[in-house]
């Protein structure tokens, strides 16, 4: 397991805290973290649901589990990059590092960092959450697939297919091209990819 | 190993503050295992309380939670959530007949509860009715929400 | 993290030839192409083992490959 300092947003001081990026999780730490999550995903969700949120207010994502999920870390073709602070994952994200090209110009058929999953804590989810805890945990997971992505010689290409809901997040923050609603998606979701020069334009801000 | 992270806390404060919290999921299986939509209410009736507290009140009573419960009746979790909070799955005869057997309800009359089959008598929306005004609770059951549900099992039980 | 290993590799000049046209087309690196080939070959063989299929699809003549590892 592999780890570095990094700097998350504290919403409970407005300021800025110390967090902890772990590079190479293992199954057993998305296992740990799901045992939080699971509980607190499922209760807010029913809560909303309750409450009589439209269903373009609750979240997309609340029937996962990352615990499923902890087997493909078994696989050398995954890694699993977390964040954590005081004690407990902020964000978890899983990571395809082989079997997936890029399909954008210059880079068609050059080898990009696949997503397949990524998830902020519950309490850091403002659909879930009114008053999130902590803040930027999307953007530092996103800078830590770049960062994947450069180290394994992908020079930052990356690539995923956005929930409906996270699609503004991707285009708009993180400069993902947007290629689309994918045919070939079992659920039809829309294809986002970060050529290499938008990897370099986003590092050099970074 | 990946490379030193960005160390400037005022782009992390401007990124953060664009992200605002907001979702950033990828993936996921929604539509497998269909998302809750409540384009359609299922439960517009005055009974429709009844149906989702009924469910929830006789889970509790049979110590179940609610995946122990979905487990059991071998239905998604998601139905069930949505059944519990009066939500607007399109429910299926098979989930209610499921969710019957495991918690030992006449499937019939709780299909009638659930909508999916109409009432037959004026009588039976009004104990539905009285029933759900007498549930409110979330935790432990209370002594009138256990009179409220052997009340109203007791009724479906007869003819 | 772990300390990595070390190893030495004799491929034929064939091998060796294709290694680096690979690391050409793909710009990568002939370890990074060696290493995602690894990555692949037991993805594939752990999604076999599971009683998964892979096989190639050839959209004019609509026949497909059965491949196996």
């Amino acid at each position: 397991m592999s780890e570095q300092t990094i700097q998350i947003i504290d919403h409970g001081t407005g300021g800025v805290v110390d967090a902890i990026l772990h590079d190479e999780l293992d199954a057993l730490a998305l296992i740990e973290a799901e045992k939080a999550w699971g509980p607190y995903r499922i209760e807010a969700t029913r809560r909303l649901i309750k409450n009589g949120a439209p269903p373009d207010e609750q979240p997309q994502h609340w029937h996962w589990n990352w615990e499923k999920k902890s087997s493909d870390l078994n696989l050398l073709a995954y890694r699993g990059i977390g964040i954590e602070c005081e004690g407990h994952m902020q964000g978890l994200m899983l990571l395809r590092t082989a079997g997936t090209i890029a399909t954008l110009n210059p880079d068609v058929g050059k080898s990009l960092v696949y997503v397949p999953y990524i998830e902020s804590a519950p309490w850091n989810t403002k659909a879930l959450e009114p008053h999130p805890r902590f803040g930027g945990i999307g953007i530092r997971l996103f800078e830590a697939a770049v960062r994947v992505s450069m180290a394994e010689g992908y020079k930052g290409r990356l690539g995923l297919h956005s929930l409906p809901q996270a699609e503004r997040f991707y285009r708009d923050i993180c400069k993902m091209q947007d290629c689309g609603l994918d045919a070939k998606n079992p659920e039809n979701l829309r294809y986002f990819e970060l050529t290499h020069d938008a990897s370099s334009t986003f590092l050099k801000e970074a | 190993m990946i490379d030193e992270m960005n160390k400037d806390r005022g782009w992390l404060k401007k990124m953060a503050a664009a992200e605002d919290n907001s979702p950033i999921s990828v993936g996921g299986l929604a539509a497998e295992l269909g998302a809750p939509s409540p384009d359609e209410p299922l439960l517009l009736k005055a009974i429709a309380p009844a149906f989702a507290k009924l469910v929830e009140l006789a889970r509790r009573a049979n110590h179940l939670t609610v995946e122990e419960l979905a487990e059991k009746a071998n239905i998604e979790i998601t139905e069930l959530l949505a059944i519990e909070s009066g939500g607007s799955l399109d429910l299926e005869p098979r989930t209610v007949f499921q969710i019957a057997k495991t918690l030992k309800l006449p499937g019939p009359k709780l299909l009638m509860l659930s909508g999916l089959a109409k009432a037959k008598s004026v009588d039976f929306d009004e104990a539905a009715v009285r029933f759900a005004a007498h549930s409110k609770g979330v935790e432990e059951l209370s002594q009138e929400e256990h009179e409220a549900l052997e009340e109203f099992v007791r009724y479906l039980g007869e003819g | 993290m772990a300390a990595k290993k070390t190893m030495t590799l004799n491929l034929s000049p064939a091998e060796m030839l294709a290694l680096e046209r690979l690391a050409e087309q793909k710009e990568l690196s002939k370890t990074a192409v060696l290493r995602q080939a690894l990555r692949l070959y037991q993805l594939i063989d752990a999604r076999l083992a599971d009683g998964e299929k892979l096989f190639f699809e050839d959209p004019e003549e609509k026949k497909a490959q059965v491949m196996v590892l």
